[in-house]
């Protein structure tokens, strides 16, 4: 037979409590441990003891009908529940007006979109269409192509300078707009910070992007004020300008 | 194993109580009869218990069902009926006790038992007089656990708290009672075990 712990005798005891089993008929082991400890004999019995009062404590709950009285309160509480109900039309209506304004404003947006969309959708179509032919096209098992194929496929080449156009007209407009940001700055910066070299303020303003080259900045980390928070900024923005100006004239020639 | 047997019990339990529920929802009030008369016992009797007073428990007991009948359309006839019912009566039981903390009442003490002195109803009173000094969610616990006969889980379900905790409670709450009896000298030859 197996000895048993304290520990071990008081789980055991939880556990038949919590499976609401009975205490006073121990297992062996339980019962070897009560006759060889006395501290957990007295809790085996104070336990023992505590469920025999609430057995009688749960016998001892008196009996009641409420059945007629539940009924007669739920039939009032719905018929206080309909009155409600009925009273409610009467205030429905505004609570729908006030929601209208909102769902036609939310409607007129989404039916905008829709047709922005579609719009969009309707005008790239064209487009797409060259596209999948081209796509269709390389197969080569076709024994019998239609004859609709070859109008809708341009040649390769066309394709080709189509794309460098638009890439070069890109790569333009990217240059532009960056040169007249830089040359916007660069006035900005001629403007506010007083020159310490020979020129004056109105001749700072008026020189042109391409007439400064670099000296600007160079004149402006020799002023004291300032110098210490624009140089940075001046090496950051110098690299892509002289990259830029570089580059502009080769892009020209090449379109 | 008897968790096992309950939860097959309350299965078979839960089909019938479905039935009552889809007809109660219908409108039949034979529906709601048979299922007042069914938990009218386990429902007045938690509140019964925790409240301590009769007056109370009924009035409790009837504003449970009447609840329980609007809510009717949110039971989950997949669980068992009875443990949720027997949350909202347990949510209403402390209700009531807040707003009882509220006004003084000269007598709460169950007012049914002295009418005899039988040995057993001294003990019950007793121990419903112990269960009037433990702490809220030990009394609940043991309510809940003994009363009603639920397993742990559900205990814990209704009272929204982890099994392990619960099941601290209880043994606090069983070891407090004891001490309780022993201190106002309940012999323990005069008690019996349960059945």
């Amino acid at each position: 037979m197996p000895v048993m712990n304290c520990p071990e005798f008081h789980s055991a005891l939880n556990e038949l409590v919590e499976q609401h089993l009975p205490l006073d008929r121990l297992g062996d082991a339980l019962r070897q441990h009560t006759d060889e400890c006395a501290g957990c004999r007295t809790h085996w019995r104070s336990q023992v003891m505590l469920n025999g009062a609430i057995h009688h404590w749960r016998a001892d709950t008196p009996e009641v009908d409420l059945t007629d009285l539940v009924l007669s309160c739920v039939a009032e509480d719905v018929d206080r529940q309909s009155r409600m109900a009925s009273v409610e039309p009467a205030t429905k209506p505004r609570r729908t007006a006030r929601l209208i304004w909102p769902m036609v404003a939310c409607l007129c947006v989404m039916c905008l979109g829709i047709g922005w969309l579609v719009a969009n959708r309707s005008g790239a179509d064209p487009n797409r269409t060259p596209q999948v032919a081209e796509e269709t096209a390389p197969t080569g098992n076709e024994t019998t192509p239609t004859p609709a194929e070859p109008k809708t496929i341009e040649p390769p080449g066309q394709e080709l300078v189509a794309v460098v156009d638009d890439a070069g007209s890109a790569y333009q407009t990217l240059v532009n707009d960056t040169t007249e940001t830089l040359g916007d700055f660069k006035l900005i910066v001629t403007a506010w910070v007083p020159s310490s070299s020979t020129n004056t303020d109105a001749a700072s303003v008026e020189m042109l992007p391409d007439a400064a080259e670099s000296s600007w900045l160079d004149d402006l980390q020799d002023w004291e004020g300032v110098k210490q928070g624009l140089v940075p900024v001046g090496r950051d923005i110098r690299r892509p300008w002289e990259f830029l100006r570089e580059a502009l004239p080769s892009t020209s020639n090449l379109l | 194993m008897k968790d096992n047997k309950l939860c097959g019990l309350g299965f078979i339990v839960s089909l019938e109580d479905a039935d009552l529920v889809e007809r109660c929802l219908q409108g039949n009030e034979e529906g709601l009869r048979s299922l007042v008369q069914r938990y009218q016992g386990a429902v007045f009797g938690l509140c019964f218990r925790m409240l301590g007073h009769r007056e109370d428990a009924e009035d409790v007991a009837q504003d449970v069902f009447v609840r329980m009948y609007r809510s009717l359309h949110r039971w989950d006839s997949a669980r068992p009926f009875r443990p949720w019912l027997l949350t909202i009566a347990a949510n209403r039981c402390r209700t009531a006790m807040e707003k009882r903390s509220r006004r003084p009442r000269p007598t709460e003490i169950v007012d049914h038992i002295a009418e005899t002195d039988s040995p057993n109803n001294e003990l019950a009173e007793e121990l419903q007089q112990a269960l009037g000094q433990l702490r809220e969610e030990y009394r609940e616990c043991v309510i809940l656990f003994h009363h009603q006969e639920l397993s742990l889980t559900e205990v814990a379900d209704i009272l929204g708290s982890p099994p392990g905790t619960v099941k601290t409670w209880l043994h606090r709450a069983r070891k407090e009672l004891a001490e309780h009896l022993q201190r106002r000298g309940v012999a323990p030859h005069a008690c019996h075990e349960l059945p």
